[in-house]
């Protein structure tokens, strides 16, 4: 395996657990399934459509997302919005990022450059 | 809705349980018809655009099984070792036990050498291919099952036992030697005072000198092993080599009622009424084969272990513990 190929596994590797709260992050504003995986996209997360949707329909059965049709437009399409649970659990992960974050440039900065 | 949007819906939807069906449809056809829609917009070209879309979205068993989190292997991480450990376990008992049982039931049975070892291999395949069976429907339906039986747990106990250095016993140098000294003595001793021609066959008696040979060249083997103090291939094809030179002419004697002499088998079957005889030479010829068999696999089996890991250990067991 070459290096490009290592470091793309290795950020693969470090964004796979991430893409959950960037969800619960994202879905503070009320977004579709599409729109979502577009926007996750423009922000540098790699997640396939085949499992982005399921995520969200898991993360909505767990009462972490809510989830409403909107059927105003020309074809309906599920809307979800992050539930009070779901804020608190990104909260949650979001100390716990910010804990991560911390250590790795406490690391970073030790190093000799 | 074209027909290749409505076949992977279906595609989907057929891969997951009856009652989530009406919720998903709706969903997964949103879906897609975003992804179509944002491509038009993009400027993608309207003949291919629901292909290109529904590649993205993959394979609909894989998108149906993570809606249903259901998974997409047999045996999963949390079993496969115990899956693994049980079928080395019951494959190498089940399996030649099987086989040892056919060649006897064929042999009493009175069927030709050929038909034996057909039956016994196909028995042997057969009792491979139930084992296997078995054992993986169970781990999948295990893996399967809503109860989630946890794995057995490891504890340091359950390692295995370093090969040791010298892998040849003192005990079975001096078993395997006393066993072929008295055979030495009982086959020379019948050829010196001449008993030996009343109570064999005369095929059987012109073997004579083969077989002394043979338990000679077994003594030899035996001090080499020892001296050598561990198995290697080389040992393993001479003990294979050894084994065969007793076996295929000791069977074949038996196989052929050429053993023993007329009058000696006229004793017997006036004593014995002459109805056990011919089954117990066939159960003698039969567990003469099994144990030069396992013989010949075990020396292989040695050889590996030996070769393998054990040399594969840098250090000694002792040294290891303590240092870095």
């Amino acid at each position: 395996m070459d290096f490009d190929n290592l470091v793309s596994s290795g950020r693969q590797e470090l964004r796979r657990g991430t893409v959950v709260l960037a969800c619960l992050l994202l879905l503070r504003q009320p977004g579709y399934g599409y729109g979502l995986l577009d926007r996750l996209r423009d922000l540098g997360f790699t997640v396939d459509a085949n499992t982005l949707y399921p995520l969200l329909r898991r993360l909505e059965g767990q009462g972490m997302l809510a989830s409403e049709w909107n059927t105003e437009e020309a074809r309906p399409r599920k809307f979800y919005r992050t539930s009070p649970d779901g804020e608190r659990l990104a909260a949650a992960l979001l100390a716990d990022w910010e804990r991560v974050d911390a250590s790795i440039r406490h690391l970073g900065d030790g190093e000799p450059r | 809705m074209s027909n290749i949007i409505d076949r992977y819906v279906w595609g989907v939807l057929r891969a997951v349980p009856h009652r989530q069906r009406p919720e998903l449809e709706p969903e997964i056809r949103a879906l897609i018809g975003d992804a179509v829609e944002s491509r038009l917009a993009a400027g993608a070209d309207p003949a291919t655009v629901e292909r290109v879309a529904l590649t993205e979205l993959g394979d609909p068993e894989r998108l149906a099984a993570r809606y249903t989190e259901q998974p997409l292997y047999l045996i999963g991480p949390r079993h496969f070792p115990d899956y693994r450990r049980l079928l080395y376990i019951l494959l190498p008992i089940v399996v030649p036990a099987v086989a040892f049982l056919v060649v006897l039931t064929e042999a009493l049975r009175g069927a030709a050498p050929l038909e034996v070892a057909a039956s016994a291999a196909g028995a042997a395949v057969s009792a491979a291919m139930h084992v296997s069976l078995w054992v993986t429907l169970g781990f999948a339906i295990l893996d399967r099952s809503s109860w989630r039986v946890p794995a057995s747990a490891w504890t340091p106990d359950l390692l295995p036992d370093l090969p040791g250095p010298a892998s040849v016993s003192k005990v079975e140098f001096a078993f395997t030697l006393a066993v072929n000294l008295q055979v030495i003595v009982l086959l020379v001793s019948l050829v010196v005072d001449e008993r030996g021609r009343a109570l064999l066959d005369p095929v059987a008696w012109t073997w004579l000198p083969w077989f002394i040979g043979v338990a000679v060249a077994e003594i030899a083997f035996t001090v080499a092993l020892l001296l050598v103090g561990r198995w290697t291939w080389v040992l393993a094809v001479i003990n294979a080599l050894l084994g065969a030179a007793f076996a295929v002419p000791a069977i074949w004697l038996i196989g052929e009622r050429r053993l023993l002499s007329a009058e000696v088998l006229a004793e017997i079957e006036r004593v014995t009424d002459g109805a056990w005889f011919g089954p117990s030479m066939t159960i003698t010829a039969v567990v003469i084969g099994a144990i030069v068999a396992w013989d010949v696999l075990h020396g292989f089996l040695r050889a590996r272990r030996s070769g393998g890991i054990g040399s594969a250990l840098p250090t000694s067991p002792v040294s290891t513990s303590g240092r870095p």
